[in-house]
């Protein structure tokens, strides 16, 4: 028996040996974990690829309301009530101190630092044949351009910034400097130019369910068609964007342009409706049915903002949304931020309402609001609310915040448009895209001819320029023309008159376009950038007049506010906010 | 076999089997099956000494003890206790041990006659065996830091658990109760902390496995914790070792130092049955003092009057406050002791049997219990079942075989504690509004059965809380190992082990809707929630070895162990919560509302290896020398750590130690010393890790991120592809020394611990698009004293007295961070740690009572600035806090360190006097010089909202001019007057009577019955403290960050246990 038994203690040795053996294996020591992921086991498929992007897109969304802030609470349009904190209240003046919360870069960071990632992948992906072209550059090129976006956010609000494009993996490259190279916003823009220009033309349009359909597919109730491809962000607008910052009007202009005419060289997909002759221009569509052209009962402008993702004629307006579901995380930041049923911690400012009481009404009569009471902002007894995020929301069912973040539309990109346009000194058609549009200020063709400012409103019986329809921003919400002080730019005492300052004249179009801006677009996240871009562009011209600019504007808006003193800028630097590194 | 067999009766004779009284551990054979060898060599010269062994007690002559020298030759005493034995030269060693008596070592000196006097065995000697890792050692020849303590049996500590019963045991053992919830176990901290993220907990060591006492989830049940080291039943326990340092052998999970504990074996081949019964009382603890439903109201109206755009006359017609009678009169006008509705009384009995025995080929220990323990909180209790199969089998005379199976169950009722202010009953029976009851109200003042909502403040019925709730633990552990030592010779024997553990934590939660508050979802109010949570942890654990004796000459020895141990363990944990079933009477996860439900989990697995070397030598028996060196690999260590031995790609850590000791007293100087027996000087130094460094933290992981409902990848981490272990160097002196025939017995250490390469959730700066990043940058250092003194006061044949002393100082000083400084919240309160003190500080304001009145607080011109930046002016009644910075704004910035939760001193005074079949234990344990940061007491004095608070309040702040410390009640707190400040810092001292036992052994002589013994037992009797919460010893939880932040666990009580213990 113990003979046995000693024999299965040599039976045991090599048991012990097995051990010993199965531990000198390297793979004992590499064990991959079970509830996350390692860079080896990424990046194996479009799948992964496609779930890189969905992730980025699923943390981009929790900017939302920082990136409100930081854009309106910094300008002219949006002020704090008595529930805001400190750093809501600094942000609100522009003295913003270390350690602001809302001033503090990393979300931004954090985003971008996943877009580095799949960038780097995604082209190793492309060498290895993982990804063939039209899954690599619809990939690369969505992504690319999305850390563009965050980086112009990033230069908007803190001016230099370390401009990180490769990817950060492990401890040791944070110690690596040559991957944080510090731009100034200047630099940051023409490094942005050259990332986008290097993009292939083809590509530049919007990615499609047909080119992508692992990617672009019906998630959640939500539909493709104007809904989810209107999730990635519209590509050539921001192209236009960066180089407008930048002063490229021309290049801007085109790439606008190229936007605005998107009914001109694409239909209908599964992915959206295209209209030729309403989709992103502004237009009114002569069948009684548009649902945004105000009239004398209804003033349906405001559904831009609350129409369900997928509906028709908001669509010919909407570029880029994103939705939040009550049911998904992240929660809805602005039920809370803007209600007043809510923590309502900012409010319409005091000038924004007074610039919106201003209106002149193109009818006699009728409605009242237009695009400000009850349609940008809701009056409530001392209560102002910005409506614009509020407007589907019921305080008896505060659980239901669903609600859509507008990131890009139509009227932006003509505002824009018309900005770069008009530095360009065509300055009518500027004021016509911002007035009532083509076919009232035009009758016909533009008179200039040259692309891209070349826009063809034939109303012909038979013959239609795709621009015939184009009523104009103010047209569109039924308000008089804005115009310039013709006597500030021209010798009026002659017949016709003749231009005597085309810098006075340009100057004054582009206030009519801020200003326009603020009709149009406050609350939506572009207020702060606008004024800043022009103060930037007058400051080059003149020095002095573009702080000058900024110091009168922030001074209106706290003429009939309580709610501090703003920052006293005396240079381009006191722009910006301080960079918290930590 | 046969020849085995003599052997073994021989040994018996000689008695040296019962010398071991400790686990018979394969090595200890080993060294006893050698010695028939050595006594036929007993004549080779003719150097012969003599000597007379004596009772220490009496003075009267021992006969029949053993008298030997190891490997040489071995005698017995005669009648009149007189002993010859040849001795290789003058100066050797003798070992003189019987049964019923302790072993004692007896260095010659050159003398040729020798008096020796014993004590019994329970006697705690120098000479007292340790279970090191490989094999027994006299505490005499060791050159570490190690102390034992045998344990017989723990009859007279009923329902303890293993970590709580080492309290006091240990000099540099910090054990610090977590709470009084039973079975909950101690927080264990060996000569303080190493670590600040990675395990402070020294390494268990049971019967040679290694035992996982980590938990791999967090409870359901707020404040609790699995405590899996009670899944060994205390009386299954024999021996237990602590190794504070030359714990390198045990390489990267050695830094916090080992604890070895040995299961008890069968000791003799005789059948033993040792039955033994418990049961006692659990007295509720003291209620904390708040106010009536009186004293209530009338500080209620003063409070709600601050409300803001609230008026008198609205105050006054609140259903609390009308006087008239109407429906709801008698509902709002009670007074109920909230305490006494959630704080119990409670029972706890202990069955316990054991029975070993066996024969010459296999030795078994079975044992077999069964506890049950009420917790203070109404309502709660612990069922434990627990059973033990240790057997030891010669299975041929080169190859011993041991196993060890343990399966343990404990099913546990439980309540939220801590910070759940909905739904933790303590809490809210402490704060709840005294006018309300427990039941609905009828209008004629007629309590209903049915039991009160949640009231109009929106605070929970804390009878709901009791009643209502379902929180069960339950945990199983199965530990199973199978050991062999074959020897090839005398020299060589090969050893192996191999052992699987599986336990596994299943937790079960309902809270009801009625009575208590709900809970706003992101997407929904949830009233009701059941929720349910496993944890398994399945682990694979082998230790092979070689083992090597060598004797260069009689005087010269060396012995040797190379090997390696390899542990594979997985771990899983998942929960799920769920909302809104149909009614309290569905408490299935299931029932709960889809589109509410949560689940989650995690993986982990990871592999060590761990290879190792010890050589120890021996010369004279008074020069001790140890070398030991292990290499580790580790499937948690990065692939790319600078200066780190590779192997195969995988990165190793080499660790060594070396540690010498003189037996001073063994040398021929001392002998003439009369007053010293034996004098022992140690030194060592080695180094040595902690592997605790998250299994995946080395790879830079994706983890899930949504886009609605559609799930996207994200980077989880900036991976660190050198990341390793923390690396802790130890130094440590020290002396032991016996006196006066081992009447007094000192042992006194210095040491110092330096951790470097210590894990750091370094801050990454804001482009690196993550907050912070795990590095290896930090270190810090520990220094400390540990003194441990024994001995016997009076020392008669009837009447024994035994003093015994612990004492351990401990300083840590964090001496490299990354950053500045880390700050850390738990519960309200902030700690800070920085270079150059000890970490985890508190950090808060600094007060000087309260301002007299507005005009003073403006002449201040100090303001207030709040979390949010907003500005507050402050006014009569506020508190006055220091304004450190000068820029008359209370803010961050004026935060100082204004507490230590590190004590100066922990110890232990134990007493034990034996009077003819009487004995009396009694333990007293304290610590002095640490802060505790009384959360409770902060809410109960924060005036700031409807909490009732304590009868303090009552002497706040009402009018100008008034000279009280009470700021004013004002409500919301604007001012900030509760934030965390030295109001709330108390001296955590105490000094408490732990434990007193008083046993007596029947004098019984029935046929069947060997023995019976009659036990008293009370438990913490009483503690002397100024702390003013329910109790200065708790612990929230294992990590640094939340020592000494009372945030209300269930307090220690008083227990009392009556028992008997039969023997068959």
């Amino acid at each position: 028996m113990n003979k046995n038994l000693s024999g299965l203690f040599r039976k045991l040795i090599p048991v012990i040996c097995f051990f010993a053996l199965f531990s000198s294996c390297k793979k004992t020591f590499d064990i991959e974990p079970e509830d996350a992921l390692e860079t080896k086991q990424m990046y194996r498929n479009v799948y992964d690829a496609d779930a890189i992007v969905l992730g980025i897109y699923g943390k981009f969304m929790s900017l939302a309301k920082q990136y409100v802030l930081l854009n309106e609470l910094r300008g002219d349009l949006l002020d704090v009530t008595a529930n805001a904190d400190a750093y809501l209240k600094e942000l609100n003046t522009n003295n913003v101190s270390q350690g602001n919360i809302y001033a503090d870069p990393r979300p931004f960071y954090e985003v971008i630092i996943n877009c580095n990632d799949a960038l780097k992948h995604f082209a190793l992906m492309h060498d290895s044949h993982l990804l063939n072209d039209e899954q690599y550059y619809q990939r690369s090129t969505d992504i690319g351009i999305l850390r563009s976006w965050l980086y112009l956010q990033l230069g908007i609000h803190f001016g230099s910034v370390p401009y990180v494009t490769e990817a950060v993996e492990d401890i040791n490259d944070l110690n690596n400097t040559a991957l944080f190279p510090k731009l100034s916003f200047d630099q940051l823009l023409d490094s942005l130019i050259q990332y986008t220009d290097q993009i292939p033309d083809k590509y530049l349009n919007q990615n499609t369910s047909s080119s992508s359909p692992t990617l672009i597919m019906a998630m959640d109730g939500y539909i493709v068609k104007d809904g989810v491809f209107k999730f990635f962000i519209h590509r050539k607008s921001l192209l236009g964007d960066i180089n407008l910052w930048k002063g490229n009007y021309l290049k801007a202009a085109t790439f606008y342009k190229a936007a605005m005419e998107t009914a001109t060289f694409l239909s209908t997909t599964s992915d959206y409706q295209i209209d030729l002759y309403d989709t992103y221009r502004i237009s009114n569509d002569r069948t009684g049915k548009n649902t945004l052209l105000t009239n004398g009962t209804a003033n349906p402008w405001a559904n831009i903002f609350s129409n369900i993702l997928y509906e028709t004629e908001t669509n010919r307006e909407r570029m880029w949304t994103l939705p939040f579901d009550a049911a998904f995380a992240p929660s809805n930041p602005f039920v809370d931020l803007f209600s007043a049923s809510r923590s309502y911690l900012v409010k319409p400012s005091a000038l924004s309402i007074a610039n919106w009481e201003k209106q002149e009404r193109l009818d006699n009569g009728g409605l009242n609001d237009r695009r400000g009471i009850n349609a940008s902002y809701g009056g409530y007894t001392g209560q102002p609310e910005v409506l614009k995020y509020t407007r589907t929301y019921d305080a008896t069912l505060p659980y239901k915040t669903t609600g859509v973040w507008i990131l890009y539309r139509a009227a932006t990109l003509h505002l824009r448009f018309a900005e770069a346009a008009n530095r360009l000194g065509h300055n009518k058609l500027a004021s016509v895209l911002i007035n009532d549009g083509i076919l009232t200020g035009y009758n016909g063709k533009t008179s200039e001819i040259a692309a891209p400012f070349d826009f063809d409103g034939t109303n012909g019986t038979t013959i239609k320029g795709n621009w015939y329809r184009s009523i104009g921003i103010r047209g569109r919400a039924l308000n008089k023309n804005a115009v310039v002080d013709s006597a500030r730019s021209f010798d009026m005492s002659v017949s016709p008159r003749v231009l005597v300052s085309q810098s006075n004249l340009t100057q004054d179009t582009e206030d009519l376009i801020l200003n326009e801006a603020a009709l149009e677009t406050g609350f939506e996240g572009y207020r702060w950038p606008d004024l800043l871009r022009i103060a930037l562009r007058r400051e080059k011209e003149s020095a002095g007049s573009g702080i000058r600019f900024m110091n009168e504007r922030m001074a209106a808006k706290f003429a009939n506010s309580t709610s501090g003193t703003p920052k006293a800028f005396t240079q381009v630097s006191d722009f910006y906010l301080p960079f918290k590194w930590n | 076999m046969h020849v085995f067999t003599m052997s073994i009766k021989r040994l018996l004779i000689s008695g040296l089997l019962a010398a071991a009284s400790s686990a018979v551990l394969a090595q200890q054979a080993d060294s006893t099956a050698v010695a028939p060898a050595a006594v036929s060599k007993r004549n080779n010269n003719d150097l012969k000494i003599s000597g007379i062994v004596k009772e220490a007690a009496t003075g009267k002559a021992l006969p029949a003890i053993s008298v030997s020298v190891a490997g040489y030759s071995a005698a017995l005493t005669d009648d009149k206790g007189r002993f010859s034995i040849s001795v290789p030269d003058y100066h050797a060693l003798l070992i003189v041990s019987s049964i019923g008596y302790q072993v004692k070592e007896v260095a010659l000196k050159g003398k040729t006659d020798v008096t020796v006097a014993l004590f019994e065995d329970a006697y705690s000697s120098v000479y007292d065996e340790a279970v090191m890792p490989f094999g027994n050692k006299s505490r005499n020849q060791s050159v570490y830091a190690a102390a034992s303590v045998n344990t017989r049996g723990t009859w007279n500590r009923a329902s303890e658990t293993p970590d709580s019963y080492m309290q006091g045991m240990f000099a540099g053992l910090n054990v610090q109760r977590r709470s009084g919830t039973p079975g909950i176990g101690a927080d264990l901290m060996l000569r303080g902390y190493n670590s600040l993220y990675a395990r402070n907990s020294p390494l268990l060591v049971v019967d040679g496995m290694i035992y996982d006492t980590d938990t791999y989830s967090s409870s359901l049940i707020s404040g609790h914790r699995t405590n899996h080291l009670a899944n060994i039943e205390l009386k299954d326990i024999d021996n237990i070792t602590v190794l504070k340092d030359g714990s390198s052998i045990y390489g990267t999970r050695g830094s916090n130092g080992v604890i070895l504990i040995t299961t008890g074996r069968a000791k003799e081949e005789a059948t033993h049955l040792d039955f033994a019964a418990y049961s006692g009382f659990n007295a509720k603890v003291e209620n904390m003092p708040v106010m009536n439903a009186g004293l209530y109201k009338s500080y209620l109206s003063d409070l709600l009057a601050t409300q803001p755009g609230i008026t008198s006359s609205q105050i006054q017609t609140m259903p609390f406050m009308s006087e008239s009678p109407g429906p709801y009169y008698y509902t709002y006008h009670q007074n109920t002791n909230w305490q006494n509705k959630v704080i119990d009384n409670g029972y706890n009995q202990n069955y316990y049997l054991k029975v070993t025995g066996g024969d010459n080929i296999a030795t078994y220990a079975l044992s077999m219990g069964y506890q049950s323990n009420d917790g203070l909180i109404a309502n709660t209790g612990l069922n434990r079942y627990q059973t033990r199969f240790n057997a030891n089998l010669n299975l041929s005379p080169k190859l011993k075989a041991r196993v060890n199976l343990a399966f343990t169950r404990s099913e546990q009722d439980l309540r939220d504690q801590g910070s759940a202010f909905d739904t933790n009953p303590m809490y809210l029976s402490l704060i709840k509004a005294p006018f309300l009851t427990s039941h609905e109200v009828s209008e004629n003042n007629i309590l209903s059965p049915n039991t009160a909502g949640v009231d109009l403040f929106s605070k929970s019925n804390p009878y709901a809380a009791i009643d209502g709730i379902q929180q069960v633990n339950r945990n199983y552990r199965f530990m199973g190992s199978a050991g062999f030592d074959y020897s090839f010779s005398d020299a060589f024997s090969l050893n192996a082990l191999v052992g699987l553990t599986f336990d596994k934590v299943r937790e079960n939660t309902f809270i009801p809707e009625i009575g208590i508050s709900p809970v706003a979802l992101n997407t929904a109010i949830a009233y009701n929630r059941p929720g349910a949570s496993v944890e398994r942890l399945y682990s694979i654990y082998t230790d092979s070895w070689v083992s090597y004796k060598y004797a260069i000459n009689s005087s010269n020895k060396i012995t040797a162990n190379a090997g390696f141990r390899f542990n594979n363990s997985k771990s899983e944990s998942d929960y799920g919560l769920a909302y809104n079933t149909a009614s309290d009477d569905f408490v299935t996860l299931g029932s709960g509302e889809s589109s509410l439900r949560v689940v989650g989990g995690n993986l982990g697995q990871w592999n060590w290896l761990n290879t190792y070397l010890n050589v120890d030598y021996n010369s004279l028996n008074k020069y001790f020398l140890s070398f030991s060196i292990a290499a580790d690999a580790s499937s948690r260590f990065g692939k790319n750590i600078d200066n780190a031995l590779t192997l195969a790609g995988n990165k190793y850590a080499v660790l060594p130690s070396v540690g010498a000791a003189w037996l001073l007293s063994s040398e021929q100087f001392m002998a003439r010393s009369k007053a010293v027996e034996t004098l022992k000087l140690r030194l060592s130094y080695g180094v040595s890790g902690n592997d605790d460094i998250g299994n995946y933290n080395a790879k830079t992981y994706y983890i899930s991120q949504n886009f609605l409902g559609r799930e996207g990848l994200v980077r989880g981490n900036i991976g660190n592809s050198g990341l390793q272990w923390e690396t802790v160097s130890k130094a440590n002196a020290g002396v032991d020394a016996a006196m006066f025939n081992e009447r007094l017995n000192i042992s006194l250490d210095a040491y110092q611990h330096k951790t470097s390469n210590m894990l750091i959730y370094q801050s990454v700066y804001a482009a690196g698009g993550f907050s912070t990043a795990l590095s290896n940058s930090g270190a810090m250092k520990n220094r400390g004293l540990d003194l441990s003194m024994s001995g016997r006061i009076i020392n008669k044949e009837k009447l024994k007295w035994d003093l015994g002393i612990n004492l351990s100082r401990n300083r840590s000083e964090v001496t490299k961070l990354p950053d500045d400084n880390i700050i850390t919240a738990y519960g309200s309160a902030t700690m800070i740690t920085r270079v150059g003190d000890a970490a985890n500080l508190f950090y808060g304001y600094k007060t000087n009572g309260v301002y007299l009145s507005d005009e003073e607080a403006a002449a201040s011109g100090i303001s207030n600035k709040l979390a949010n930046g907003t500005i507050v002016p402050l006014q009569g009644g506020d508190v006055r806090f220091a304004d450190i910075n000068n820029d008359h704004l209370i803010d961050e910035n004026d935060r100082v360190v204004i507490g230590d939760p590190n004590p100066d001193f922990t110890g232990a005074l134990s007493n034990s006097f034996s009077y003819k079949r009487w004995s009396l234990g009694a333990l007293f344990t304290f610590s002095s010089g640490n802060d505790i940061y009384n959360g409770i007491r902060a809410d109960l004095e924060s005036m700031s909202g409807y909490e009732n608070q304590t009868p303090a309040v009552l002497n706040r702040w009402r009018a100008d001019g008034q000279v009280t410390n009470m700021p004013r009640a004002v409500w919301g707190d604007p001012a900030g007057n509760s934030r965390f400040s030295d109001r709330w810092i108390e001296n955590g001292s105490f000094f408490r009577l732990r434990t007193v036992s008083v046993d007596y052994d029947l004098p019984f002589k029935a046929k069947f019955v060997k023995s019976a013994t009659v036990y008293a037992i009370a438990n913490n009797l009483f503690t002397v403290s100024k702390y003013l919460g329910y109790d200065p010893e708790f612990s929230a939880s294992g990590s640094i960050f939340t020592r000494g932040v009372d945030i209300g666990l269930e307090p220690q009580f008083t227990s009392i246990q009556l028992g008997v213990r039969v023997g068959l």
